[in-house]
């Protein structure tokens, strides 16, 4: 009974570790198969969810190609740069419709830089850092588009 | 009371539009270079505006007017700028101009013609804007700005659908309807034929619980250039002194 009673309490630590080590290799393998959603380095994924946006791993492949979707990107206002181009499954549930949508997110630099805010009577514009346009990636249809400044 | 604004906007604006054929007919709209005293305005990198506003001292819950989806001329631009011609309904603080926040929907349009439906708002001593595809040439738009419809949020609404709803960093306490162009050398929307203006029409704002008649004070900005004319409580038109359409 004694001997039981000591070795009680080892078995369920011994248990316990190893379900530890089950779930911990069981997780690392869950992260190393998945792969990580995309990122933006002209935009914090912080200021994107401010704005209802984020970008998750894509779903399925584009029939758009990248190329066409920065050409969409950059139509409306010519001579623009591309910056980065990622493709995602955007979700962004400010809007209404939500958006969830596989989509080439075209970060763009304007021949005159990223657009100041459009101020009000008496006050001054606020500058923008980042300028996104949302190709649909099996359409090639614009989506729309978002701008602003970093929050910091 | 604001979870029934939404759908008193959306009712109103459905009855309202039932009698507006008069008002949709399409104006004769002509993209006009502005010139002074012989010569081509000045592009001047500065904000200009046009238009009307109400502070009435209280929270204002929201704003809406019809706004004339007018095409103006807007100048190219040179190094170093992004220019731009815009007309937009607004919910703003009167007296916090040091981050100058507002929350404003409507249209603009660029240099070489391409036109949005844009919401912008202010946030985190910045802000933010998203751009989505616009309204026809020509015709009219219900433009809706809203407060609190949904707890703590801006809600912004086109032609009495919701398109997008962002969280609110500030409460609003003026409502304004402007016309806007970032450049003297950019033609203020509107021409100065009687026919060629840029219209406000049917302008409410949403003052303690109910909407009532906008009845805003006009405020044409620099009037060597631009003209203003508020015919009603609800209707304010403004135009470009240097076109005729």
């Amino acid at each position: 009974m004694m001997n039981f009673r000591l070795s009680s309490p080892r078995i369920l630590v011994t248990t316990g570790l190893i379900a530890a080590l089950a779930t911990g290799i069981a997780v690392s393998i869950t992260a190393l198969a998945a792969p990580a959603p995309p990122t933006l380095t002209t935009v914090t994924t912080q200021t994107l969810a401010a704005s209802g946006v984020t970008l998750g791993v894509p779903e399925v492949p584009a029939t758009v190609s990248r190329d066409a979707a920065i050409q969409v990107a950059t139509a409306a206002l010519p001579g623009s740069q591309s910056r980065e181009v990622v493709l995602a499954q955007v979700h962004n549930d400010h809007l209404a419709p939500v958006l969830d949508r596989l989509a080439w997110v075209v970060s763009i630099m304007p021949p005159g830089g990223i657009y100041s805010s459009s101020a009000r009577p008496g006050g001054q514009a606020l500058q923008g850092s980042y300028l996104l346009v949302f190709v649909d990636a099996q359409t090639g249809a614009f989506i729309y588009a978002t701008r602003g400044g970093e929050i910091h | 009371m604001s979870r029934f604004r939404a759908p008193l906007v959306i009712a109103g604006i459905g009855m309202l539009t039932a009698f507006l054929p008069a008002a949709t007919a399409t104006p004769a709209l002509a993209k006009c270079q502005p010139y002074y005293n012989g010569s081509p305005r000045s592009d001047d990198n500065q904000y200009h505006f046009d238009g009307w506003y109400r502070s009435p001292g209280v929270t204002v819950g929201g704003i809406y007017s019809s706004i004339l989806n007018y095409s103006p001329w807007v100048q190219p631009n040179g190094s170093g700028e992004n220019h731009f011609v815009a007309a937009w309904t607004m919910l703003d603080h009167a007296s916090s101009c040091s981050t100058c926040d507002y929350a404003q929907v409507g249209w603009f349009e660029n240099p070489g013609g391409a036109r949005y439906t844009f919401t912008q708002w202010t946030h985190d001593n910045t802000f933010s804007e998203n751009d989505f595809s616009p309204q026809s040439v020509g015709s009219y738009t219900y433009y809706t700005t809203l407060y609190n419809n949904t707890p703590g949020k801006f809600t912004f609404q086109v032609a009495g659908s919701t398109i997008d709803t962002e969280t609110a960093a500030f409460t609003p306490n003026e409502g304004e309807i402007y016309g806007e162009e970032n450049t003297l050398a950019s033609q203020m929307p509107g021409g100065y034929n009687s026919n060629a203006h840029e219209v406000f029409s049917d302008a409410n704002i949403y003052l303690n619980g109910a909407y009532q008649a906008f009845s805003g004070t006009a405020d044409p900005g620099n009037t060597t250039y631009f003209g203003n004319s508020k015919t009603s409580s609800q209707y304010d038109m403004v135009w470009d002194k240097a076109c005729a359409s």
